[in-house]
Formats: structure tokens, sequence, C-alpha cells
């Protein structure tokens, strides 16, 4: 390759310059800052743009901003080589966004981009690679030479070892390790990796690890079901026998409810029926109704008064007959007395009177006849004279007693008969004010029994009797219906009987409401037991019976909840089969990926050993090469050298004989072995095709006996080949003139 | 009665996955579907014959992936043969845990379970038959529970179990019997599950046991016609044979490549061999034989193309290289280096994964050199 004509539009701080190469040695001079890297970077740039090399996108190199131009001209140029005599003219605007590289025919103008290859990612013309033959790396090493480095790059050694492969081959000429290395990348770039997710390891990898999530989720699942499915197990065992437990209540419960009813609905009847004898009972003395007793109570008073009355009267009379009678009697006592007491008593005490006075005369007498006789003979008579005397006299007196006796008892009983007769009298008196207040009385009753419309006290009497049972019985009604009220307490006696009728039935047809599904025993318990008993018992067994209604609902819910989670659950489950057959496939597609890949890799080691090992074989070659050039260049003191396989250089000090590496002579001498060493790269690297060679101030270091043994080579090797040196020393030019070379100068300002 | 109708089944694996048989997840799920339908051509079979006896010698589902849903099914298709006593002696798949839904849910009344792993007996008056089993309550039984078991001599005796039938002595940790125990057993009938190939077993010319197999094919080893056992057992004679009910057969078959790759004639053979089967069925292909350099099988054409239930196809040929003249070349060309390399690393390798993976990598890097796209297997 010869490259004819540089043009730069714009770049850095060129604009619109070209330079004409010569085909041999070009010196171009340039003190600093004058554009000397410019331009070394703008062949560059043309060659391989701004893209950052190795990197599988389009990414700018930091250059990109470097040699931007700030005057907004169109950023880039273009290149006229030769190869193998026919010319290409490339133009490349880098401009971001504008960026294009276009190929033509350097004679006909005709473009041919479209013929190159194409990096789709980095949106690159591959027409460096296929006129260069080289990489930018190994571009960057052996074709364009700045500053030498004392290490080689790794890129180059990889590059170099594997390219020694393919040149020491006579069979498979066309055989290239580059080629296949690219190949198997390329087939372990198709495979990827856990992290790339784009290619079919990553994703398998990816899928296998939520796979495996899932089925870790699901196998929870599973132990979760198997937990609940225990758990519900034991729930189903106590909620049947919460369930047995009230069912158990509530038949004892409805069984004491039943007979309460029962009991309730007797009373009520028995009422209801109350009501309604009553109700007929009241009807039947409905006449009295409208009566009105109020002078009842008037007539009554004057009823007793007027039998008083008339009692009275009675008494009374029969008083004063009994008086009359009496009255009578003591007039025949009186009659008697006088008759029979008085008159004899009077005529014995005058008869007694009359014999005392005659015998007081005879004592008197014979006293005196004595007294005057004084014949006491005549004193012996006196004595039962004067016996005689006081006998008489005792007698008067005795006589006159019973006289007088008699004579007060005849007074008392004419007192006593005036007395009666005064009563009788009083009694008459009394009897006639009495009939008066008979007649009175009833007068009164007469003008009651009239006002009350009837004829008689017994008519009135049995009206008021019948009024007040009338209105006996309508309270007697009115409370009755007040307490069946009450008891029915607002409910249908209906509806009431209607339950009651269902029980008593249901009980007769041994069915299933009260006796039937309740245990005999307790069923007169329930029934028998009295009320108090009863309401008591009651009131504990709907406290248990809400206890344990609420424990169901609690239970239940909890039932429910846990089969929810368990149909949720068991869909995980379902799940577990499939999972595990995705998984299954996915590791299995893994497991040959990954076999795969480690072929791929065993293929990729064996294959660069192998290329070592030709290289190995073929390093002498190269020795060869490097020797030949250094020997030239150092003027035959280097003649014995090694190239390592990672282009190392070991090189026998002509000092002391010994081999070491090149890193440790002077600075010059390994810039001068490591410039050979490029030389032989670039020459294994790019075959036949006797690329440019630019060297950019790379001989700073030498002194002028070692600038003139390299200068020496370097003109010989410019009639191969194109060299463009950049200086910004005069002494390569005068060096080339001492030489006596031909070469193209070239001055930047 | 002479002897009485029994149906002898097991192994149905209900609810299974086929992760381990490596069938992809659409197909298993088809196949878990026709477990169910295997079952109930089952059930319909043991209602139409009026079998007295459904024997199902364990692993009727499995323990991992059943639901209380799926119990309730199978106990649904046990109501419809209410005539019917179901015996189960569960297996190590569907093992009578205490978590198992042997143990939590409700089975009709016309089921019997051998839940404990000892040998205990059911006698059915009706049928004057004791049927004699146990059933798998651990994970592992690796003693010989039958040791001791003998049948009382009256009646019918029916021996089940699921179990696996090893010569005496040998070590098995699948609740191992020994011929001679089944021999000396005195059972008129020993229905035996675990085996999915199924068959009978003989000791000294004499039938001992029968295994009734998996009715329903599970993987690419259950190759062959599947089904059941139905027939009569009685104290002198017993007529019990096998009756296919399996929906579906495995296939398995060989096939040479052509080294040209043509998959047209590769096409074919497979073809000839789906007709003679059936559509119906699960066909694997193993691929086999060397291609030609550059030759590349296209078996997801392969797959795509051809129409049966299943396909898979295991591209088993190489690439056939002349390897003896690339060595040849030895260390002067890199493909000869490179070969001669891998073959000598593959002749000092045993281990069979680390000789595929050198193998695979001797194509790949033949291929690679050849500048031929690596493709992948
Ligand atoms: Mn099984």
């Amino acid at each position: 390759m010869i490259i004819k004509e540089l043009y730069i539009k714009s770049f850095g701080r060129f604009a619109d310059r070209s330079f004409k190469l010569g085909d041999n040695l070009n010196i171009i001079y340039g003190l600093n800052e004058t554009g000397k890297s410019t331009l070394h970077q703008f062949l560059e740039a043309i060659f391989y743009g701004f893209v950052k090399p190795g990197v599988k996108r389009r990414v700018m190199t930091d250059q990109y901003d470097k040699y931007r131009p700030w005057t907004g001209n169109l950023y880039g140029g273009s290149l006229v080589y030769q190869i193998d005599g026919r010319l290409y003219k490339v133009e490349r605007n880098l401009e971001k966004g504008r960026e294009s590289v276009r190929v033509f025919d350097g004679v006909s103008g005709e473009e041919l981009t479209g013929s190159l290859g194409y990096d789709r990612l980095r949106r690159e013309v591959l027409f460096a690679r296929e006129h260069l033959g080289l990489g930018q790396a190994a571009y960057k090493n052996t074709v364009s030479i700045s500053q030498l480095g004392s290490k080689s790059d790794a890129d180059l050694v990889r590059e170099i070892q594997t390219r020694l492969g393919s040149l020491g081959s006579t069979r498979d000429a066309s055989l290239s390790v580059g080629r296949a290395e690219r190949l198997i990348c390329e087939f372990l770039d198709g495979i990827g990796t856990e992290r790339a997710q784009t290619k079919e390891y990553g994703r398998l990898y990816r899928k296998a690890a939520e796979l495996e999530e899932d089925l870790e989720e699901a196998a929870t699942a599973v132990e979760s079901v198997r937990v609940s499915g225990r758990q519900l197990r034991e729930m189903e065992t106590e909620a049947a026998k919460l369930k047995a437990e009230r069912e158990r209540l509530e038949r004892k419960v409805r069984a004491c409810e039943d007979s309460t009813l029962l009991d309730r609905w007797k009373g009520i009847k028995r009422l209801m029926e109350e009501c309604e004898s009553l109700s007929a009972r009241l009807e039947e003395c409905s006449e009295y109704r409208g009566f009105d007793p109020a002078e009842s109570g008037e007539l009554s008073t004057l009823g007793q008064l007027a039998d008083q009355d008339r009692r009275e009267t009675q008494r009374l009379r029969s008083k004063v007959e009994e008086t009359s009678r009496d009255i009578e009697e003591a007039e025949a006592r009186i009659a008697k007395a006088k008759d029979e007491g008085l008159v004899p008593a009077r005529s014995r005490f005058k008869a007694a009177l009359g014999l005392c006075t005659v015998s007081a005369v005879a004592v008197l007498g014979t006293s005196l006849m004595a007294a005057s006789s004084g014949n006491p003979s005549l004193n012996i008579l006196l004595v039962p004279l004067i016996a005689l005397f006081f006998y008489l006299m005792v007698r008067v007196v005795r006589q006159r007693k019973l006289l007088r006796e008699r004579e007060g008892a005849l007074r008392d009983l004419v007192t006593e008969r005036q007395y009666m007769e005064r009563y009788r009298k009083d009694l008459l008196y009394s009897l006639s004010e009495k009939e008066r207040d008979l007649a009175d009385r009833q007068k009164g009753i007469s003008e009651i029994l009239k006002g009350a419309g009837v004829g008689s006290m017994e008519e009135f009497r049995d009206k008021t009797a019948g009024f007040e049972r009338y209105t006996r019985l309508k309270k007697c009604l009115e409370q009755t219906e007040k307490m069946l009220e009450i008891r029915l307490d607002g409910e249908n006696p209906a509806v009431l009987k209607e339950s009651a009728k269902a029980i008593v039935e249901a009980a007769a047809a041994g069915g299933t409401v009260t006796s039937g599904a309740i245990g005999a025993t307790e069923i007169p318990a329930a029934i028998t037991a009295s009320a108090q008993d009863r309401r008591e018992r009651l009131a504990g067994w709907k406290k248990r019976l809400q206890q344990i209604r609420e424990e169901e609902v609690r239970l239940l819910g909890s039932m429910e909840k846990i089969r929810g989670g368990m149909e949720t659950l068991e869909k995980a489950t379902s799940d577990l089969p499939d999972l595990e057959e995705d998984l299954s496939r996915a590791r299995d597609r893994l497991r040959q990926l990954k076999l795969e890949r480690e072929a791929a890799g065993v293929a990729l080691e064996t294959l660069r050993e192998a290329s070592d090992g030709v290289h190995r074989e073929f390093a002498p070659a190269l020795n060869r090469k490097v020797t030949g050039i250094t020997s030239r260049i150092t003027g035959g003191r280097y003649t014995d050298l090694r190239i390592t396989t990672d282009l190392k250089i070991l090189a026998t000090a002509p000092e002391t004989g010994r081999r070491v590496e090149a890193q440790v002579l002077s600075g010059g001498t390994v810039d001068q072995l490591y410039f050979a060493l490029r030389i032989a790269a670039s020459e294994f690297l790019s075959g036949d095709r006797k690329l440019p060679l630019i060297l950019d101030d790379c001989f700073v270091q030498y002194d002028w006996h070692r600038l003139e043994n390299t200068f020496a080579y370097i003109l010989e090797e410019a009639r191969e080949r194109q060299i463009i040196l950049f200086t910004c020393h005069d002494r390569e030019r005068k060096v080339a003139e001492a030489l006596g070379g031909v070469y193209n100068y070239l001055i930047l300002e | 009665m002479d002897g009485i109708k029994v149906l002898h089944t097991g192994d149905l694996h209900l609810g299974m996955s086929f992760a381990g048989s490596k069938l992809p997840a659409e197909v298993g799920r088809v196949r878990r579907q026709e477990l169910w339908e295997t079952f109930d051509r089952i059930i319909d079979t043991a209602k139409a014959e009026k079998v007295n006896l459904l024997l199902i010698a364990g692993d009727l589902f499995e323990y991992k992936y059943c639901t209380v849903s799926d119990i309730k099914r199978i106990n649904d298709r046990f109501a419809r043969i209410p005539e019917t006593k179901v015996c189960i002696a569960p297996g190590n798949h569907d093992p009578a845990l205490s978590d198992s839904l042997y143990n939590t849910c409700r089975w009709e009344q016309n089921v019997h379970i051998f839940r404990k792993s000892r040998v205990s007996a059911l006698r059915i008056e009706e049928y004057n038959t004791t049927v004699w089993g146990l059933g798998w309550d651990k994970d592992c039984i690796a003693d010989p529970l039958l040791e001791s078991f003998r049948a009382k001599d009256d009646g019918i005796n029916i021996l089940m179990a699921h179990c696996d039938v090893v010569p005496g002595g040998s070590v098995s940790n699948y609740l191992p019997v020994y011929h001679e125990q089944l021999a000396g057993s005195g059972v008129h009938y020993a229905a035996l599950g675990h085996i999915h190939k199924g068959g009978e077993i003989k000791q000294g010319g004499k039938k001992v046991g029968v295994y009734c197999g998996s009715p329903e094919p599970l993987d690419f080893g259950e190759v062959g016609t599947h089904g059941v056992y139905i027939g009569t057992v009685g104290r002198n004679n017993c007529g019990v044979n096998f009756l296919p009910v399996a929906k579906r057969e495995f296939v398995t078959e060989r096939i040479t490549a052509d080294p040209t790759g043509d998959t047209a004639t590769i096409l074919k053979s497979m073809e000839e061999r789906i007709k003679k089967y059936g559509q119906a069925n699960l066909f694997r292909f193993s691929l086999e034989g060397g291609t030609d350099p550059g030759v590349e099988l296209d078996t997801a054409y392969l797959e795509r193309t051809i129409e049966a239930f299943h396909i898979e196809i295991k591209n088993n040929t190489f690439t056939g290289y002349d390897l003896d003249a690339i060595i040849e070349e030895g260390q002067r060309s890199i493909m000869g280096a490179f070969a001669a390399r891998l073959l000598e690393q593959l002749d000092g390798e045993s281990d069979p994964e680390r000789r595929a993976v050198l193998e695979r990598a001797l194509y790949i890097g033949l291929d690679a050199l050849n500048g031929r796209k690596v493709m992948g297997r």
C-alpha cells in the first residue's frame, strides 16, 4: 500500500489542506505544535474512525473531541492510496451523527463501499481490515510506530501469535487461527453467559432461576396445603363435635320452648275461653245494662226502716196487748187481795182487838178488884188474865201487822196497776208514732219503685242484682281480656295456635320437633320442670348455645379461610409438575449449553496451545527476521535474540555475554530492538501487502551512530515500502542526506 | 362361588411430573390428563366387567403432587363402582405417611387401604376371600417384610404389595421380596406393583406373582404395550390376563443418518416407523453415524415436520472428519496440532462427562478451523 494523498477537510488545526506523499521515504518536518501528531492521527482516523476499539458498541474515543474543528466545517477528509497498482479513495466524515465512510475507485470514481465488510454493531465499514489486513491495535503497533514502548501490546501479542500459526502452515494456507478463534468466540458469544440476558444461556439461566423460585414457592405451597389439610381435619372433628352439642342443645331448647309455648298457649286458650264464656254470660244479662240502681241504697234503707217500723209496731201492739192483760190480771189480783186478804184481816184484827180490850178490862177490873179487894187470891187469878192479855195483845199486834201488810200489798198492786196503765198509755203513744213513720216510709218506697219503673221491691232488687251481675261480669271480662292481652303481648293468637298445633301434631307423630329427636329422659325433664326451673335451665342452655354458635362461626370462618387459602395454594400445587418439567428442560439445556461452552473453551484453549506450539516451531523465523533487522540497525552489536511467545525480547548483552530481557538494556537499544520487532511483526502480519511504515519521532533517543545504522536500513526498506517519518529534528533529513537517500520532504508550519 | 373376579392395577402415578422423563411441560400436561383418562378407563372396565375386587398395588397417585381435589376425583370414580371392593396397598410414590392424603382425606366406603407396612388381612366373607396386604408408610423400606408371611389355608387368598421382587438375600430399598417368599406365601394371587414394565414373576416355572406395570407408560424407559391384569382368581385355577389400556406407547428408535445430511432420507425412515406404531405415540429417535464435514443436520426441521403426538430427536451424529489424515499433519498445521492435542487428552480421559466435552471441543475446533460457523447442539 502506498498512501498517495491526504486531503483534510477539517481536522484539528488543519482545514482544507492536502498533502501529497512520495512512494518511498517521506520526511515530514515540523516543530512541536505544527500538526505532526494531527496528521498522524488523521491517517488513523480515516482508516479506523474514532470508534473505541474492542467495544462491541459504537463508542467514541477521547480523540474525537480533541480534533473536532470549531469552525463548523465538515469534520474529516479523504485519503488516496494505491494497492497492487489500483487507486482507492476513502472519504470519511467524522462528525457524530453524520459519520460516513465511502470508498471509491481512485481512477473511475466508482463507489466500492457496498462491496466491503460492515460491522453492524459499531457501524463501521471494514475497508481498513480489507486493505491493511490489520485491526486497529495491530495498525498502531506495526504500521504506525510512535514513541516506542518497551513492551508489546497484549493485542499485538495475540494477533502475532495467531498469525504465526497460519504462516507456518504449508497445507492449510487458508487456515486462520484468528478466524477460527473468532468463530468459536462468536459461537460462545451466541450461547452467552449467566449475565447476558439476551442470549440463550442467560435467558435459560434466568428462566431456571425463576422456575426454581416458583418451584420453591410451589413446594412451600404444597407443604402449606399439607399442614392446612391436617388443620382442617382437626377442625372438622371439632366442628362436628360442636355441631352435635349444638343440635342437642337446640333440641333441648326447642323442647323447652315448645313446652313453654304450649303452656302459654294453654293459659291463653283458657283465658280466651273464659272471655268467651264471660261474653256469653254478659249477653245473657244484657237487659240489665240500662238499669239504674242509684236509689237502691235509699230503697234498701227505707225498706229496712219500714221493716223495723213494722216490727216495732208489731212489738208495740203485742206489748200493749200484754200490758192490757197485765192490767186485767192486776185488777183481778187487787180484787182478790181486797176480798181474800184485807177484809178477813180487818175482821180478825177487829176481833182480836175486841178480845184484847175485854181482857184488858178484865185484868184492869181484877187488878182493881184485887187492889181493891186486896185479896191475893185475886192476884193469882190476875196472872192468867195478864198472860191472856199479853197473848191477846201479841195477836193484836200480829193481826195488825198482817193487816198492815195486806194493806201495803194492796196498795202496791194498785200502784202497779196504775203504772201499767201509764205504761200502756205510753205504748199506745209510741205505737201511734211508729205507725205514722211506717206509713211515711212506705210512701217513700212507693215513690222510688215508681221512679224505677218497677212494681215491687222484689222486682227492684232483682233488677239491681241483674245489673250488678252485668257490671261484675263486664268488669271480669275486661280484666280477663286485659290479662289475655298481657299474656299475648302483641302476638297473634291464631299464629300461636298454629305453632302449638304444629308442636302437638309433631309430638303426636312421634316427630322431630320435640320429643322425637331428644332423649326420652330429657323431654319430660324439660317439660315437667317448674317454670322457674325451666327458665333457669333454658337460660343456661341458651347461653351455652350462644357460646357454641360463636365458636362454630369462628371455627367455620377459620376453616373457610384455610379452605380458601388451600384453594389458592392448590393452584400453585397443580403447577408443580409443569414447573418441574420446565425446569428440568431448562436445566438439561443449560447443561448442554454448559458443555458446549466448556467444549468451546477447551477448543479455544487447545487452539491457542496448538498455535503456540506452531509458533514455537516457527518462532525461529521471527527470531531470524528480528535478529537480521537488529543486527543491521545496531551494526552487528546484537546478533543473538530470542522472541518469547508473549513477544518479549531476550538479548545477549555483548558486554557480559549473558542473556537478558531487552528492558535492562540502554533506552536507545531497547527502542532499536522493539523497532526491529515491530517491523518484523508488521511483515508477519501484513504478509506481502507491503504496508506503509509511519514513524512518529521514534528516533529521539538514538545517537548519530544508531541513527545512521537505522537509516541505512530504512532507506533500503523504503525501496520496497512507503515510509512516512514525522520528526521535529533536522537530524533525520541530515542522516538521509548523508547516506545519499532519496526522500520526499515536507515541512509543517 | 368358584372364584372372584379381580382387576389388578397400580403404578398409575396420577398427577406425576414428567420432569424426570424429560418430556416438555406441554406434553407433560397432556400426559397428566391422560393418566386420569386411563384411570377412568380402568374404572369403566371394572364396572363393565362387574369386577369383585379392584386391586391397586401402590403408586396410585403422587404424594408430592396430588391435591385434595385430586383425591376427591379419585373417590368420585370409586363411588361409581360401589359393588366393587377397592383395595389399595400404597407404594413408594404415595406412601401413607401421617400427612398423606390417604390419611387426611375421606375415602369411599368400598375402599380399603393397607396403611401399615406390616401385613394385615382384609376378610371378605361374601367372597370367602382374604386380601393380605401391606403399604408403604415411610420413605424407605429395606427389610424383607414378607419374610414370615404365610396365608391361612382357607378360602381364596390374595396378597398385595408395592415391592421389589429380588433373588433371596438381595438388597433393595424398595421393600425387597424374595422369590421364595412369594412361592411359599400360600396365596392364590400376588398382586404386585412397582416394576412399570409389568409381567409375571416365575419361580421354578411356576407363576408366583404378577407385576401389573404402569397402565399408562410414563417415560421412554417404558416402551411396549401397557395395561392392567383382569380375570378370575380361584382356589384351584387363576385366569388373570393382561388387558391393554394405555392410550399411548413410548417408542425409541435408532436411525443412521445420511452422511450427506440429507434430511429427506432421515425423514422417510422416521415416517416409516411412525406409520408402523401410529402417530398417537411418543417417539424418540436417535440419529447416529458420521456426517460429512460441513454437514449440519437440521433436527429442529425434522421435529417440526414430522407429525406425531411427541417427537424428540437426539442428534448423536458426528462430523466425519478424516481424523487420521489431520493428525498426520501433526505439528505442521494448526489443525493437526489441535486435533492431536485433543485426541491425546481423550485417550487419557475416562470420565464420560469430560470425554463428552473433549469430543465436542474437537469438532467445534475443527469446524472453526475449517472456517465453518460453529453450530450448537
Ligand atoms: Mn411406580
